[in-house]
């Protein structure tokens, strides 16, 4: 980790800490999430809150099978790791890597992972197309806008292509799923995402999952290219490197 | 044509001084209880001259060009009253004074090459980041976004992320990458944008140019035409590769098409062929 350290407390604490991007909007407006975001802890197995495992039926059983045994024979290839595409939602919560939320120009929300500089445009206050109309047009991070209330942003989500995983296990979702996000700051520097999944094609009922980041603008963000050799120190999420391990130990495809 | 960033009232100037890395006390002490204008550059914009080429600069040493015996063409089908075409290589001149021996002799291979109908194409092309000046080269859309404490590019194109740091300093010893470090400032309607740092792992433009890691380019970005386009003047010095500074000019036009997902490793079909491009592919999952 980078060492800055607040040492100043309360208000001013929380100014310096988003200094990087923050502006004071005009009186009424949204409030302020931009800044660098990054996760301190990485599961590439999705933790549905409440615990437990995530409420799979038949089908997603068979489903998450196939592809878990795809992954490890290597007859499916995990393309967002292999040719870098992106991750679809909510992999792309899950990932080890810093991203950035902006909220210029007004009525957009723009969000930008470093891994795979994958993008997401959330357009504000607008309807949600309609599922059918996006099916054949689906996008691995699908099609998201967003709306206030209060503090918080909800980011609706539908539109995704069936090339993604919901996670790095080979968790599946179909091309009906809608997501619903609920985004707030939890304190003066940390950003929660609250993920509300629904695909009845492989779960019995919608489930929610919780991700955690810490405000880092004290860091700059990084060009990402497939396969380059040097990345980011990645050292300072926890469950990266127990990853890494059982990778090279061959017990996680 | 302007919009005003309201900055941020600091009284923690020198209590950030203690504990924060320098390009946060930078902007600290830039940031102040005034309202600035600054040019508004935010949405999409598309390049607007012809196969976004380089144009030459009104004086002084210029960008390279055409070899005036090939000249390029892009393809060209369906086009009411114009016969289809397929495009032709990009042939430098290679007697354009700014070309140090080795880099014409590269050229002369990328042209040789060219011209046989092999395969030479700037990195973009296999989804590689295209450092700049080659980013002002690609023909798809950019995103601006300002902000007081930068400016942000996301360029279509695989969503290259590109961020200018604001009223600061360059770094000591910025680590050597793609788009290299970014440091800016307003000059009235103009945003000057220097940048250092880049490995030599992209090329310079559309001729496949190579450059060293000595790269250093100045864009000075301004709205022209009561802003329907940016014009983009550009310098790049790299004194390793070029016998002098040379200079450029690129033109946007806002466009309507819209900002969003459009990933390369699923779009790499070379137009003329029909050919996919390779990309780049990881050994394995690195977490």
């Amino acid at each position: 980790m980078i060492g800055f350290r607040p040492v100043i407390a309360g208000a001013a604490a929380a100014a310096a800490l988003s200094l990087g991007t923050t502006f004071v909007l005009a009186a009424g407006a949204e409030p302020d999430i931009s800044g660098i975001w990054w996760a301190t802890t990485y599961s590439p197995k999705l933790l549905p809150i409440g615990g437990g495992d995530p409420p799979l039926n038949a089908a997603g059983k068979t489903k998450y099978q196939e592809n878990m045994a795809g992954l490890r024979s290597g007859s499916i290839v995990d393309k967002a790791r292999k040719v870098c595409i992106p991750d679809g939602v909510p992999r792309v919560l899950e990932t080890p890597y810093p991203f950035e939320l902006f909220q210029v120009p007004k009525g957009q929300i723009t969000m930008i992972h470093e891994l795979n500089h994958q993008l997401r445009v959330i357009a504000l206050d607008k309807p949600l197309p309609k599922l059918e109309s996006l099916v054949a047009f689906g996008n691995y991070n699908g099609h998201s806008v967003g709306h206030w209330e209060g503090g918080t942003l909800v980011i609706e989500g539908n539109g995704y292509n069936e090339d993604t995983f919901l996670d790095s296990t080979g968790l599946p979702h179909s091309d009906q799923l809608v997501t619903t996000e609920r985004v707030r700051k939890i304190n003066a520097n940390q950003l929660e995402d609250v993920i509300t999944i629904h695909d009845p094609t492989y779960f019995t009922r919608d489930w929610q999952a919780r991700f955690v980041y810490n405000q880092r603008n004290d860091i700059r963000m990084e060009d990402y290219s497939c396969n380059d050799a040097q990345h980011r120190d990645l050292s300072g999420v926890k469950g990266v490197a127990e990853v890494r391990a059982a990778r090279a130990a061959g017990r996680f495809p | 044509m302007k919009i005003t960033i309201h900055s941020l009232v600091l009284g923690v100037v020198s209590l950030l001084a203690m504990s924060s890395p320098a390009h946060v006390q930078e902007a600290a002490q830039k940031a102040s209880s005034q309202n600035v204008s600054v040019p508004d550059f935010m949405g999409e914009w598309v390049r607007s001259d012809a196969e976004a080429r380089y144009m030459p600069p009104a004086s002084g040493a210029g960008p390279v060009r055409d070899d005036p015996k090939h000249p390029h063409h892009g393809h060209r089908e369906g086009v009411p009253g114009l016969p289809d075409l397929d495009a032709t290589p990009w042939v430098a001149d290679l007697t354009n004074p700014i070309l140090k021996p080795w880099v014409a002799a590269a050229l002369k291979k990328n042209g040789d090459m060219g011209l046989a109908g092999e395969e030479v194409s700037p990195p973009h092309v296999y989804c590689r980041p295209s450092g700049v000046p080659l980013s002002l080269a690609l023909l798809e859309n950019v995103h601006f976004m300002q902000t007081p404490a930068k400016v942000t590019l996301v360029y279509q194109r695989d969503h290259q992320l590109r961020e200018v740091y604001l009223n600061v300093p360059h770094s000591r010893n910025p680590q050597p990458s793609y788009y290299g470090e970014s440091v800016g400032h307003y000059e009235g309607d103009t945003l000057v944008v220097d940048t250092i740092a880049m490995n030599d792992r992209t090329v310079t433009d559309l001729y496949n140019t190579p450059h060293s890691d000595a790269i250093h380019v100045i864009e000075r970005y301004h709205l022209v035409n009561d802003g329907k386009n940016l014009q983009v003047d550009f310098t790049v010095d790299d004194p390793k590769a070029f016998n002098m500074p040379w200079s450029a000019v690129v033109h946007y036009r806002r466009t309507p098409a819209a900002f969003q997902e459009v990933v390369c490793a699923e779009n790499n079909i070379d137009v003329t062929t029909g050919k996919l491009y390779p990309i780049p592919a990881a050994a394995k999952s690195d977490f």
